[in-house]
């Protein structure tokens, strides 16, 4: 039994999504023109076999073509995103993945703008720097995307989980290399716990070589998406959750501690639901405010705030059988946490958050290993050992 | 996995490529720097400015050129076999009414003369040295040890305004009794050779000198040039029963090696007050805005160090507007009013601040200053 999406199917479209959802699903109608005829097949079902990639109608590009489509994704396709698929005869995913970058250019260039001509006044930086993570958003992701597109195989990397374990945990370790702190590594022992459109998580990173915890719970609503088993069947792995979080990191040897409450609004989307070119890859999209306690013993506590917008471009790996699983480059504004913002040569140090990669990897309905490495202020990388009980998907 | 999805996870890999720009040692350079500042031989003649409070900006035929970074220098000389003779040593950035005291290594004192003095902070002093010999000369206030109420300054992020600068620096002679100013970075835009030097003329109108660190700005173009021009970006002094410890946080970092220099400065620091500066802020006081330290835990790190360590009053610069606060319940101010384009809607404009020191223990208040 499995409650993988077969590749051919193309879902509708949810009714709410956050920006990044809307603008991308705006282009649905559109990029119907790109996808086989035969994808007006009904949305997912469970299917007990194993979903085979289906045919495109279209018939498939000369090799010249594909390897023109290819260069194009990257030059000109780095500067106008969408060539690939232009050159490739998948003209409106190719126009929407132009028109996601005119938006990020446009709102990143709003946002610059308004911190120039203000001079990232207090009283707007905040949307400012949200739109301006956001338009960085759509211009990496829709440049991704093109070469993705350009380069999958029919029917893409893998298909999306339809639904989720009811419980998955996670021992890990994760070793750090900050050269402003002492410690190197930490026990990372975690668990989700999911019941309908709810989710529990609790996370810990707790120092093998220092006096260092950092202990995060928090817990989520899934407005739409993959859900366990006993909810209704997802139609691909798009989803919109709020998550509300709570995170205390006790830095022992420095003689601190960290209280951060947060609320986030993450979404993903499929993008097959662009173009049938994007099966098997998905964005995501993140906002998010956090308000900081930092606790300085014998001193008081003082308080700040700080936003944790997110963004990230990854792929499914595998139709069927195992391994099955997800991989993903990210980047995370928040400058807080094991990894910080990131530090660079010249005048713009401190900006940035995180950029990293993570795969999550099961090589059996139960177990799978999961792998992230994150650079910021600090190189961060972490390996668990994954176990999921409870409706495998 | 099959190939393609092999390739395709290293594809993604590689799309995190961003990841490896991530550089940890940012502002090692610029610290390890910081340890040659104050030294230069040429030949058999050498110079070594203790503590690395003054930029050597040349060490010619009997002439030694300077930039003091503090009120009091001790400088140890050494004249080699070529070296005897009449010596000219002209000190940029130093108080007006500050004397040049120098004797041999046997402990004979030397007649120093007043050559030339085209400006209240810069002097040249003419020397008659014995060859093969180590002299020492030492840079001094005369109100050095009073503790009597006196008064600084401080002001930062002048960048691309350096043409109209002047009016900020008329204000300041006109404000009675500022001894010296401390500019918490951004003194160019770019940080090029030709912005340091127009930075360090435009000075010139100052009654009094000014101490340094160096900005963000200051590595637009090198990460070197500002210590050539100013000397160094981490240092720290005494004057008239307060610390000042300036520290290169230009990188939004400071580098592990200044933590080890801080632990020393702070602990020297307990018997009286203790000013840090910086340009950028551990933690911006508008936390979504970030204009501050790229790790907040580093910055809670600094803090807690500042904190422990008896800092009694922080200021920094690098946000362009004026804000008053605590970090780790250490008073902190952030100016950054020397003319950068301003943080729009907060009614500040270009200023700078007034520090009325009343020794040993009492800072009495910090004012703002408004030039516009």
């Amino acid at each position: 039994m499995t409650g993988f999406i077969a590749p051919s199917r193309r879902p509708p479209i949810p009714g709410s999504a956050l920006a990044a959802a809307l603008l991308l699903l705006a282009a649905c109608p559109a990029a119907a023109a790109d996808a086989p005829r035969n994808t007006d097949a009904p949305a997912a079902t469970k299917t007990d076999a194993p979903p085979a990639p289906e045919a495109s109608p279209r018939p498939p590009p000369s090799s010249t073509r594909k390897g023109l489509a290819v260069a194009g994704s990257f030059v000109p396709g780095a500067l106008v995103h969408g060539t690939g698929h232009l050159v490739l005869g998948h003209t409106r995913t190719g126009l929407v993945l132009l028109g996601t970058e005119g938006v990020g250019v446009g709102l990143m260039v709003a946002g610059l703008g308004g911190a120039a001509v203000t001079g990232a006044t207090r009283r707007f930086i905040g949307p400012i720097i949200l739109g301006t993570v956001t338009g960085a958003a759509f211009f990496f992701l829709s440049a991704l995307a093109d070469v993705y597109g350009v380069l999958a195989p029919e029917g893409g990397t893998g298909s999306p989980p339809v639904y989720l374990p009811w419980v998955e945990t996670q021992l890990g370790v994760t070793f750090v290399h900050d050269p402003n702190f002492a410690y190197n590594a930490f026990l990372t022992p975690g668990a989700d716990l999911r019941a309908g459109s709810f989710r529990l998580s609790a996370l810990g990173f707790f120092a093998l070589d220092d006096t260092n915890t950092r202990t995060r719970i928090a817990a989520a609503y899934r407005f739409f998406g993959p859900r366990p088993r006993t909810s209704e069947c997802a139609r691909d792995g798009s989803y919109l959750d709020v998550e509300f979080a709570l995170t205390n990191h006790s830095y022992g040897t420095e003689g601190f501690s960290v209280t951060t409450g947060e609320v986030n609004l993450l979404g993903r989307l499929d993008l097959a639901r662009i173009g049938p070119t994007l099966r098997g890859s998905f964005a995501e999209l993140g906002l998010g405010l956090a308000y900081a306690a930092h606790r300085y013993p014998g001193i008081g506590v003082e308080a700040n705030d700080l936003l944790t917008p997110r963004m990230a471009f990854g792929m499914y790996l595998g139709h069927s059988g195992y391994p099955r699983g997800e991989a993903m480059a990210y980047y995370e504004h928040r400058h807080d946490g094991l990894a910080g913002g990131l530090k660079v040569p010249g005048l713009g140090s401190g900006i940035a958050g995180a950029f990293g990669a993570q795969t999550r990897l099961f090589f059996t309905p139960r177990w799978g290993a999961f792998f992230d490495v994150q650079g910021g202020s600090a190189l961060v990388g972490r390996a668990s050992l994954l176990f999921r009980y409870g409706g495998n998907p | 996995m099959k190939p393609t999805q092999s390739f395709f996870a290293a594809l993604l890999l590689a799309s995190a490529a961003p990841l490896f720009t991530s550089c940890l040692d940012v502002a090692e350079g610029r610290a390890r720097r910081d340890l040659d500042v104050g030294r230069a031989a040429q030949g058999d003649v050498g110079v070594e400015v203790a503590e690395g409070l003054a930029a050597v900006r040349r060490l010619g035929a009997r002439e030694l050129h300077l930039w003091a970074s503090a009120p009091t220098l001790s400088i140890r000389l050494t004249t080699g076999a070529a070296g005897g003779g009449t010596w000219n040593v002209r000190i940029e950035n130093l108080l007006p009414d500050a004397e040049l005291v120098a004797e041999t290594k046997a402990g004979a004192p030397l007649d120093v003369a007043i050559a030339d003095t085209p400006f209240p902070t810069e002097r040249t002093f003419r020397l008659e040295l014995p060859a093969n010999d180590e002299i020492t000369l030492s840079l001094r206030a005369p109100d050095r040890a009073l503790l009597t109420p006196w008064r600084f300054a401080v002001f930062a992020d002048v960048q691309e305004a350096i043409d109209g600068v002047q009016d900020i620096y008329t204000k300041m002679n006109a404000t009675p009794n500022i001894r010296f100013a401390l500019i918490s970075g951004d003194l160019t835009s770019q940080g090029t050779v030709e912005q340091l030097e127009t930075f360090q003329r435009e000075m010139k109108a100052l009654a009094f000198p000014c101490y340094s660190t160096l900005g963000n700005h200051e590595l637009g173009t090198r990460d070197d040039l500002y210590h050539e021009y100013f000397g160094r970006g981490n240092y720290t002094f005494d004057f008239r029963g307060v610390r000042f410890t300036l520290l290169d946080s230009a990188s939004a970092t400071l580098d592990p090696l200044v933590y080890t220099w801080l632990d020393g400065w702070l602990e020297g620091s307990r018997d009286r007050l203790h000013v840090v500066t910086m340009h950028i802020v551990p933690i911006d006081p508008v936390g979504s805005r970030n204009g501050s330290f790229a790790s907040r835990a580093e910055a809670d790190k600094l803090l807690s160090q500042l904190a422990r360590g008896g800092v009694d009053l922080t200021f920094y610069g690098h946000i362009h507007s004026y804000y008053a606060f605590e970090n780790a319940g250490i008073p902190a101010h952030i100016t950054g009013g020397g003319g950068a384009i301003p943080e729009r809607m907060d009614g500040i404009g270009r200023h700078f601040l007034t520090v009325d020191v009343i020794p040993p223990g009492v800072f009495e208040q910090v004012a703002i200053v408004r030039v516009d």
